[in-house]
């Protein structure tokens, strides 16, 4: 009788193990050796385009080889007239290849990944040139997902051809069909392959395929063996494969032959200064990487896997040159714990959006443990990135767990010190001096002296020390909190000054500013007071220097954040209600002649999935356009849309391009998928107009406001 | 017009076919075949080639479905419970052999797997007495030795049913006669129903209990070995006999002509109203002649049919 292991083991399990070791082994150790052969050849690029290079043909012989030996030697009949069901041959013969896949697999990614840390490094550095589009990380997944359609090929001509070499002769030449329709595409509309399409197309295919291998399979009688009378069978399963290949490309929104359309799925795009290229950080929650793409939507540069435009605002585009400021964005470190060893600011660099030069941004700062860089602003003539650093501090001291630093430092040669200051505030404007100021002000700590700033003049690296008219107490306040400081370069007949807004921590003390001469200039202590309780987050001088924009939290206002716009030289807080923002993301801007107010609110909906926000409540999201400087200005112009809005920015005086992100009916928000809607609007006409694909006059309500149902939190 | 001779067959029966019929294209494999082989019996189908035989025995394993009729064996249907059926029987095929790289102690690991009731002391057991070396390989072995192996594997899950499907094809007479011989002292010693399909009559004749002849996709004649090898008297008449040929073809077991003759083979009863017939004719025109099995089969499986 049998043992107590022989009645859970299916006899064909011991008949393909026995059958598989018979090869694998041999299989395993050539493909070794010619994968070490490639890396210390070719390196870490030879091994990757050796193995999946030819790929489909691996596929394609897993495949066939599955049932090989049963159909040449007619082993078939043999297992058929054994007492077990035929189905469950199928199904034990395709888990023993993907085993067998997956083990050749870890054989080859073993190879690949011995001594590299950064496991996604190695496909990131493989294709040091990015500029053809086909060459890159979807190439790699691609091929993988490729494979298994390959082998899906392949069991399923096996599966109605007598003979396994009629078999390998079809499946190889048909598995190169859809390969050769989406080569031909790629090149002739120079698009980039989505790999979520091909994904989809493929494995979509790959079922069908399956299952009629399935089908097949349990159909065929290998003791009549007439498998060419299932022919018909067969073509109808091709044509669903076909059909399923391409339908689930259309299913998935990839229109336009399945390829991506650019500009609507960017999570955030970044205009050019000439407004003519766009910057895009593409994410997917896991993989990022960049594009410059046209407006035509044709690939400029591809900037490369695993690495992004920086997603603060302002930062993509280095002044004054084509360069786009990225920094890596790799599974690793997105995996890497804020804080930790080794910050991804380290391997910051510029990549030039024309020739795809990489240009390393260097910074001269300390790798302590847990640093974290804060970058702000570009100088005016983009020779200098402005930020702060953040180091944690001893346990117990200070005001908190963390000691603010401010770091200046150049792009070419970082020439930033350690300066025991907790807070800088930079100068924004373009207008008024080159490389803008920064003001860095000194935390006394409780000390015996008194406090006070410096202002740095990134023109001539000048200092000028500024003396605080506050009493101490007020400046011993919570320090960490304290972000509402200012400094604008001024330039008038008397020469240079420069002008700085000295904010109190809590509503009732007041907002001063100096002149460039260090006078008291106004005190809005009144003005704030009218708001009632708030905290200071930050506050800009614009344009000219006149205006000063403070945005303040609330404590008894609705809104989480609110901007207020006062004459810097009056004191006086202009009547322009500039709303609230819901979320935290972006700052309004000003017009080139900054005559022009823009701002954006978003309502609903849950984006960042705090709040008492319903979920399910469909998002909309309000450009409101002020123009509160010109004499005779009327109402402000609002517009608003279905969705939120990305990295809106003036191509000139009365027009904006924005990305405005639809939500998908899976959900929106960081990971969810979007579409975006890259678009411009005239102001104050309001009309708006589609950039891509369709360019051409489009209403908000056309922009698929039936995709907002499902509406849900991340 | 049937034309099967039953004779002396019992009523229970291991194997029972009714009125099967399966067609490959133009090609006409069983044409409402009945065959029944009683419990307990070696039952030899002999057959020339392309008679059916193996067509027969793939229908009553359910490995090809028939186009109409019935079968039972152990009283399942091998159409609905073909899984079942495999494992109550012991199938030894005509061509299947196991993977040629096995060794045999994996072959019969799989058995082990394969078969609940599978028995390895009897596996063993016979294994030696075939002097069989589990270590070697399908590839290694002799078609003989190969033969024996498919028999021991056939065997060892102590099945209650055999089919065997030309056992004996290609073997020399030595590796022929020892397995023949094999299959009668296991089917003896087991009182296990076989049934062994072969066209070499020399096969059959030596170790079955029970015969019947497969022409055509229909079995024409079954009968008790012993029965037959005792011979079967052929009536052989002249065919200017006229209309008393009538009343011979109506009650004979089996009327065929040839040439100018009318040949009969009496009913198994030697039936009066044959009799009666044959007395009818005068004695010139009658001749009576002893069949051998051998002549019985090439009468059967040569002459034509009696309209």
């Amino acid at each position: 009788m049998r043992s107590g292991l022989a009645r859970f083991i299916h006899p064909m399990v011991l008949i393909e193990y026995h059958q598989s070791k018979r090869h694998l082994l041999i299989a395993l150790a050539v493909l070794a050796l010619i994968a070490v052969a490639l890396r210390l050849w070719m390196g870490v690029f030879g091994v990757v385009v050796g193995i999946f290079i030819v790929i489909p043909n691996v596929g394609v012989g897993l495949g066939v080889g599955t049932f090989h030996e049963e159909i040449s030697k007619g082993q078939l009949r043999y297992l058929y007239g054994m007492p077990m069901r035929w189905s469950t041959v199928w199904w034990i013969k395709q888990a023993s290849a993907v085993l067998c896949l997956l083990l050749v697999a870890a054989m080859v990614s073993s190879i690949i990944l011995v001594g590299n840390n950064d496991w996604l490094a190695p496909f990131a550095q493989a294709f040091p040139d990015q500029t053809q589009a086909s060459v890159n990380w979807e190439f790699i997944t691609g091929s993988l997902i490729y494979s298994f359609l390959s082998y899906g090929l392949g069991i399923f001509t096996i599966s109605v051809c007598r003979s396994a070499k009629l078999a390998n002769l079809i499946a190889a030449g048909l598995i190169y069909l859809p390969l050769a329709v989406l080569a031909f595409i790629c090149l002739r509309f120079g698009l980039v392959p989505d790999i979520y399409a091909v994904a989809a197309m493929f494995a979509s295919g790959l079922t069908v395929l399956l299952v009629g291998s399935f089908v097949l399979f349990c159909r065929r009688n290998p003791l009549v063996d007439t498998p060419w009378r299932q022919r018909g069978i067969a073509a109808i399963f091709i044509v669903l494969a076909g059909l399923f290949f391409v339908g689930a490309g259309f299913a998935a929104d990839f229109m336009g032959a399945q390829f991506r359309q650019l500009h609507r799925q960017a999570n955030s795009f970044y205009p050019s200064p000439d407004g003519q290229s766009l910057a895009l950080d593409i994410s997917d929650g896991v993989l990022s990487y960049g594009l410059v793409i046209d407006l035509n939507g044709k690939v400029l540069t591809d900037l490369g896997r695993g690495i992004a435009p920086v997603r603060d605002v302002g930062l993509a585009w280095r002044p004054g040159t084509d360069q786009v400021l990225c920094e890596p964005r790799s599974l690793w470190d997105q995996l890497r714990p804020l804080g930790a060893f080794s910050p991804a600011y380290e391997r910051r660099v510029l990549i030039d959006s024309v020739t795809g030069e990489h240009s390393p941004v260097r910074v001269d700062l300390e790798n302590e443990f847990g640093r974290v860089l804060y970058l702000s602003h570009w100088s005016a003539d983009g020779r200098s990135l402005i930020g702060r650093d953040r180091v944690p501090g001893p346990e117990g001291e200070g005001y908190g767990s963390y000691i603010n630093q401010a770091v200046v430092f150049d792009v070419d040669q970082a020439r930033g010190r350690r300066i025991s200051l907790r807070e800088s505030v930079v100068d924004a404007s373009a207008e008024v001096g080159a490389g803008g100021v920064v003001l860095l002000k000194y935390d006394t700590y409780g000390g015996d002296d008194e406090p006070w700033a410096e202002v740095v003049d990134l023109d001539d690296d000048s200092r000028k020390r500024v003396t605080l008219p506050l009493d101490t107490e007020t400046w011993e306040l919570s320090p960490g909190y304290n972000k509402a400081l200012a400094v604008v370069k001024v330039i008038d007949d008397q020469g240079v000054g420069y002008r700085v807004l000295l904010f109190g921590f809590e509503g009732e003390e007041p907002m001063t500013v100096l002149d460039k001469d260090q006078l008291p200039r106004i005190s809005t202590q009144e003005a704030l007071r009218s708001r009632g309780g708030y905290n200071p987050v930050g506050a800009y001088f614009l344009g000219d220097g006149r205006w000063l924009l403070v945005t303040i939290t609330g404590e008894d206002s609705e809104a989480r954040v609110e901007h207020l716009l006062f004459d810097s030289e009056t004191g006086e807080r202009l009547d322009v209600d500039l709303g609230f923002m819901e979320t935290y993301g972006q700052q309004p801007i000003l017009s080139p002649d900054h005559q022009t107010w823009l701002y954006v609110n978003s309502f609903g909906g849950s984006y960042y999935g705090y709040g008492d926000d319903d979920p399910d409540e469909p998002v909309t999201t309000t450009i409101v356009a002020h123009a509160p400087f010109q004499s005779g200005a009327t109402e402000p112009f609002e517009q608003t849309f279905p969705g939120y809005i990305n990295g809106i920015h003036f191509l000139d005086n009365d027009t904006v391009v924005f990305v405005l992100m639809t939500p998908t009916d899976r959900g929106v928000g960081f990971t969810a998928p979007q579409k975006s809607n890259l678009l411009r609007m005239d102001i104050p006409s309001g009309e708006l107009y589609r950039l891509y694909p369709d360019p051409g006059s489009v209403e908000p309500d056309d922009l698929e406001p039936d995709l907002l149902a499902g509406v849900r939190t991340r | 017009m049937s034309e099967s001779v039953s004779v002396g067959l019992d009523t229970s029966c291991d194997i029972t076919i009714e009125g099967m019929y399966r067609h490959f294209g133009r090609i006409k494999a069983l044409r409402g075949l009945d065959l029944q082989v009683r419990r307990g019996a070696i039952f030899g189908l002999i057959g020339n080639n392309g008679a059916g035989k193996t067509t027969a025995i793939h229908c009553m394993l359910g490995l090809i479905p028939p186009h109409d009729g019935s079968v039972r064996i152990l009283g399942l249907d091998p159409i609905k419970r073909r899984v079942d059926v495999l494992r109550q029987v012991g199938f030894f095929p005509e061509r299947d052999a196991p993977y040629e790289w096995m060794r045999l102690s994996t072959l019969f690991k799989v058995g082990e797997l394969a078969y609940k009731d599978w028995d390895p002391k009897l596996c063993d057991d016979l294994c030696g007495r075939f002097k069989i070396d589990p270590r070697k390989k399908v590839k290694e072995l002799s078609k003989g030795m190969v033969a024996k192996a498919k028999l021991v594997y056939a065997m060892s899950h102590r099945p209650a049913c055999m089919v065997m499907d030309e056992p004996t094809s290609g073997l020399d007479p030595g590796a022929r006669y020892e397995l023949l011989e094999m299959i009668r002292v296991l089917s003896e010693e087991r009182r296990v129903t076989t049934l062994l399909s072969s066209h070499n009559l020399g096969d059959i004749e030596g170790i079955a209990t029970d015969v019947g002849v497969l022409h055509e996709g229909q079995l024409i004649f079954d009968s008790k070995m012993d029965r037959a090898q005792k011979g079967f008297e052929l009536i052989d008449v002249n065919g200017e006999a006229g209309e008393a040929l009538d009343g011979l073809a109506a009650s004979a077991s089996v009327a065929r002509r040839n040439g100018d003759r009318a040949q009969y083979l009496p009913p198994k009863d030697d039936g009066e109203l044959f009799q009666q017939a044959l007395a009818k004719l005068p004695d010139s025109a009658v001749s009576r002649r002893q069949l051998s099995l051998f002549e019985l089969f090439h009468f059967l499986t040569t002459t034509d049919l009696m309209e």
